[in-house]
């Protein structure tokens, strides 16, 4: 039945149309934003990697650590007596790595459990949504601080163990966008033709889903930026690579709040509000894009 | 003596950049105890004539020209303060689909006791209002043991006969109701056309009755109003616009209804569809879909033509047979 | 067509609790005892100890049995409440853990009050104009606090109130100096409680307003909102007395699952603070080492969660009649 095809999407339906989407979003003012923020950060991470290498020079003396902002030190020093500017830069590329990293492990694997529990019924989604219940009901900053202190140190721990507490939620997710999908006229057309119900998912589930799996795999970047500055400030992080998290946590445990040195804490603090408002507000512009009745025109 | 009347009544809808004319100069009156039926297709403006009388139309809509007045009082410039006092006191409304004109949270009982604790005067207490409720529901025939219930677990009929109850709640004078019976089985459709029937005859109520269905306003009504994209193509009483149609759209609606009796012939229909009204044709909005068209009809919008006391309709054809 | 009892609801719910805790329960045994590479094993190999101790190690947890008995004493174990000494201060671990989970309710409660009125404040007024210039503010403002990690947000506060503008305390829950009990005693701890409870505030009143906000827009859309109107209702009725009951069901189950991101700024702030709470215990055991603590700390947080899921499905099933239906 290779010649078969279905009958194109009814109107209203979005997917298939990805271009006008696109569009829809750049001209939204949030999604714009969002766009040039990521943008902005993915930039300053592979400058950062261009120019500056793991580990950062310490200072020489006492007396330069936590030095105040100056035209050598454009950020001022920390603990230790290094840049912070220069740690910034460095820093970036972690936040901008484990963050896409970390999303895309979990979104495939949500994707994954979602398609096949929402579009094949019966024991196989009982059983999948159970276990995902029961994987919502464990706490995630608890579980992640114990997965981390168990496993060896490293980025790679670091990813896994956000990518483990992410998945649930898209898994919901794109179950219930498969749900509704599968209902509709032209997937029954589809099936009563005799169409395999592999070939369906590949060809009409999927890409119809794709737009919910994007809008909530940006909110889950965002997430996961935050997962992994959190995880680096309680210690837990990688500690040969620089990090934005690693910067606070060294500042705070080193005495920056006594001493009132502000620099260290607020610029990496801005940077990561800046990557997760980019992400969060990229994910806000396509779900509106994706449910119009949000957005009165 | 006029209850209701409407004159050049226009509305505009604003979508995106574009302004749509749902309502072009609407002019009607509703007389106590007549029943009033506006028939029209989908985007005729039946229901935007319908929503603007109570000043109930979406946050995008607004009237742009002419006025309505109840009893002498004009409704269009009427503060919000105003409006919230005639709606349900004066004019009850019924919306097509109940199912989702009923707030989900609440048992029917208590949506009809807030409707008459709404307007002060109705009932003196909570008690009476419970009182009141229950025997209003038992009026469109609803069971006591019903009443505690809510709207999901009634019917579709049942949940429509609780909207009937809301909306003569406060005693008024005249019923608005948009499409109350499209959603439902025949069956059903007729027991709530009997209700209205009595409660025309139990309370003189006067009624607008909104509707696509000729058969279903033959029956219930006295005057009928056809609408085309938002204009009224043509009034009379319901016999005489449907016995002897004048405008060439009303006659194809009426042939296009299948007879039970009489010698079989082909379906006819009305070829093409209703205007967008983004881009409505120029003068007379039917012309590209009339058989009997002529050149001034796609130059010159059409006037109305009087044939009768009450009698109009709205077509170059019509006044040059007239004037012949 | 009568509707489901709120009983039943409650007795599936109960049941699925139960089994829950039980998979938790056993998630927690495999994490600690069975995971390669797990820390007890670890321990006992690294040869840090005596071999004494490595043997009293064993013993108590059971690590020379096999893996089945070794889940049976653990059930044991937790249905007796003996989660054993704390390996760095050889307290029971109980005498630890009870006191930090009523010091970190205080503060959950006095931050979810924070969010709940706020939260519902700028949620309803930007959800009644949507569109509006008002909705705008409101909603990006929420969108950028969500942005911010809790424990920025608390080191900023920090930074501003307690080092340049000492208003209150820097850390703790208590004063040395502060009188140990009386009114005194109380005003001290909510002097120590402000900044820690609006840190986690601050962050988190975003959620409640955006979903509150949607599922208003929503509601409002729907039919029945004009079937209210058409009575004659009041505009003000209408919003708080249907619009916003009904858009609240959606928030009710955002707000639970918020909990969660509650959860995750309550352990930050009380790192930043040094607040004596579940998390700052779970925090401190990992750096000790202490895996005893740490064990109960993560069951017993995981169990707070699950009840408090659970009491939000109750509540949810209370509030929305067509809930019980199933």
């Amino acid at each position: 039945m290779a010649g078969i095809v279905a009958v194109a999407p009814a109107e209203g339906q979005l997917a298939g149309r990805p271009a006008a989407l696109w569009r829809q979003l750049l001209r939204s003012p949030r999604g714009v934003i969002g766009l040039a923020g990521l943008v902005w950060f993915v930039g300053i991470a592979i400058v950062g990697a261009i120019l500056y290498k793991n580990p950062l020079p310490t200072g020489t003396t006492s007396a330069s650590v936590f030095l105040p902002p100056s035209r050598t030190y454009w950020l001022g020093t920390d603990q230790l007596g290094r840049n912070v500017f220069d740690e910034i830069m460095l820093g970036a590329q972690v936040s901008v790595i484990v963050g896409f990293a970390a999303t895309a492990i979990a979104t495939t694997l949500g994707a994954v459990i979602g398609i096949t529990s929402g579009y094949f019924s019966g024991p196989t989604d009982t059983v999948l949504m159970r276990g995902t219940d029961v994987a919502l009901a464990l706490p995630a900053l608890p579980l992640m601080i114990v997965l981390a202190a168990i496993l060896p140190r490293g980025l790679l721990t670091i990813i896994l163990v956000i990518a483990v507490t992410s998945w649930p939620g898209p898994a919901r997710i794109i179950r219930s966008g498969v749900l509704s999908e599968r209902e509709r006229t032209y997937i029954l057309r589809a099936r009563a033709v005799g169409c395999r119900e592999w070939r369906i998912v590949g060809r009409y589930i999927l890409p119809a889903v794709m737009p919910v799996i994007l809008a909530n795999a940006a909110l889950l970047t965002a997430v996961a930026v935050l997962n992994q500055a959190v995880l680096a400030f309680l210690g837990l992080g990688d500690p040969t690579h620089a990090s934005w998290g690693n910067l606070l946590q060294g500042a705070f445990d080193g005495g920056a709040m006594l001493q009132g040195a502000w620099w260290v804490i607020v610029p990496p603090g801005l940077c990561i509000v800046g990557l997760v408002l980019s992400f969060t507000l990229l994910s806000n512009a396509m779900s509106e894009v994706l449910n119009p009745r949000l957005n009165p025109s | 003596m006029t209850l209701l009347a409407v004159d050049g009544l226009s509305v505009q809808y604003r979508q995106g950049n574009q302004r749509l004319q749902a309502l072009d100069r609407a002019s009607f009156e509703v007389g106590a105890g007549s029943r009033v039926g506006i028939l029209g297709e989908s985007g005729s403006g039946k229901s935007t004539l319908a929503l603007a009388i109570l000043g109930m139309l979406p946050p995008n809509g607004e009237v742009t020209a002419g006025t309505v007045s109840l009893g002498g009082r004009c409704l269009t410039d009427a503060s919000a303060k105003e409006l919230v006092q005639v709606r349900g006191r004066d004019v009850g409304m019924v919306f097509q689909a109940a199912m989702n004109s009923l707030d989900p949270l609440r048992p029917v009982i208590s949506q009809v006791m807030e409707a008459l604790m709404a307007h002060p005067g109705v009932v003196e207490n909570k008690a009476a209002a419970r009182q009141r409720a229950a025997e209003l529901l038992r009026m469109v025939e609803i069971r006591d043991d019903y009443h505690g219930m809510y709207p999901h677990e009634c019917s579709g009929g049942m949940r429509q006969r609780v909207a009937i109850a809301i909306s003569l709640a406060s005693g008024p004078g005249l019923l608005i109701a948009d499409e109350p019976v499209t959603a439902l089985d025949v069956i059903t459709q007729f027991q709530i056309l009997s209700l209205l029937e009595r409660l025309k005859h139990d309370l003189g109520l006067a009624l607008i009755f909104v509707s696509h269905d000729l058969g279903v306003i033959a029956n219930i009504c006295d005057e009928a109003i056809v609408m085309y994209a938002g204009r009224i193509v043509e009034r009379g009483t319901v016999q005489e616009v449907l016995r002897q149609p004048m405008h060439p759209y009303t006659e194809m609606l009426v042939n296009a209804m299948p007879r039970l009796t009489g010698t079989r012939g082909a379906f006819s229909g009305i070829p093409g569809s209703p205007p967008s009204l983004s881009s409505l044709p120029p003068g007379c909005p039917f012309h590209p879909r009339c058989p009997v068209a002529l050149a001034k009809c796609s130059a010159d919008e059409p006037t109305e033509t009087v044939l009768g006391s009450g009698r109009t309709a709205s077509c170059h054809v019509v006044a040059a047979g007239v004037s012949t | 067509m009568r509707t489901g009892s709120l009983r039943s609801v409650v007795a599936k719910r109960l049941l699925w609790l139960v089994v829950t805790l039980a998979i938790v329960a056993t998630i927690n045994f495999w994490l600690f005892r069975v995971l390669p590479g797990s820390p007890l094993l670890e321990i006992t190999r690294e040869g840090r100890l005596s071999a004494a101790a490595v043997r009293e190690l064993s013993n108590s947890f059971g690590l020379n049995r096999g893996v089945g008995y070794q889940y049976l004493d653990y059930l044991r174990h937790i249905f007796t409440f003996n989660t054993g000494l704390s390996y760095a201060s050889q307290v029971p671990v109980t005498s630890l853990l009870f006191p930090a989970l009523v010091h970190t309710l205080i503060l959950v409660a006095a931050a979810e009050f924070l969010i709940a009125v706020f939260g519902v404040w700028f949620g309803v007024r930007a959800g009644a104009k949507p569109g509006s210039f008002l909705d705008n503010t409101i909603v990006t403002s929420a969108m950028a606090f969500w942005s911010v990690p809790t424990f920025w947000a608390a080191l900023l506060l920090q930074l501003l109130f307690a080092v340049v503008i000492p208003i209150f305390p820097i850390f703790g829950m208590q004063s040395l100096s502060a009188p140990a009990s009386g009114v005194g005693h109380v005003t001290d701890i909510l002097m120590h409680l402000v900044l820690p409870a609006v840190s986690l505030a601050i962050v988190s009143y975003g959620q409640v307003v955006l979903i509150l906000r949607n599922s208003m827009t929503e509601i409002i859309g729907e039919g029945f909102v004009l079937g209210v109107r058409a009575k004659g209702v009041r505009e003000r009725k209408v919003l708080w007395g249907h619009v916003v009951p009904n858009a609240f069901l959606p928030t009710l189950t955002v707000l639970v699952l918020s909990a969660q991101f509650l959860l995750a700024g309550t352990i930050q702030v009380e790192v930043v603070f040094s607040w004596p709470g579940l998390g700052l215990l779970m925090v401190q055991a990992v750096s000790t080492r202490d895996l005893p603590v740490l064990e109960a700390a993560f069951f017993l947080i995981a169990v707070a969660v699950v009840v408090l899921n659970l009491i939000a499905d109750l509540l949810y099933a209370w509030i929305d009649p067509r809930v019980r239906f199933r």
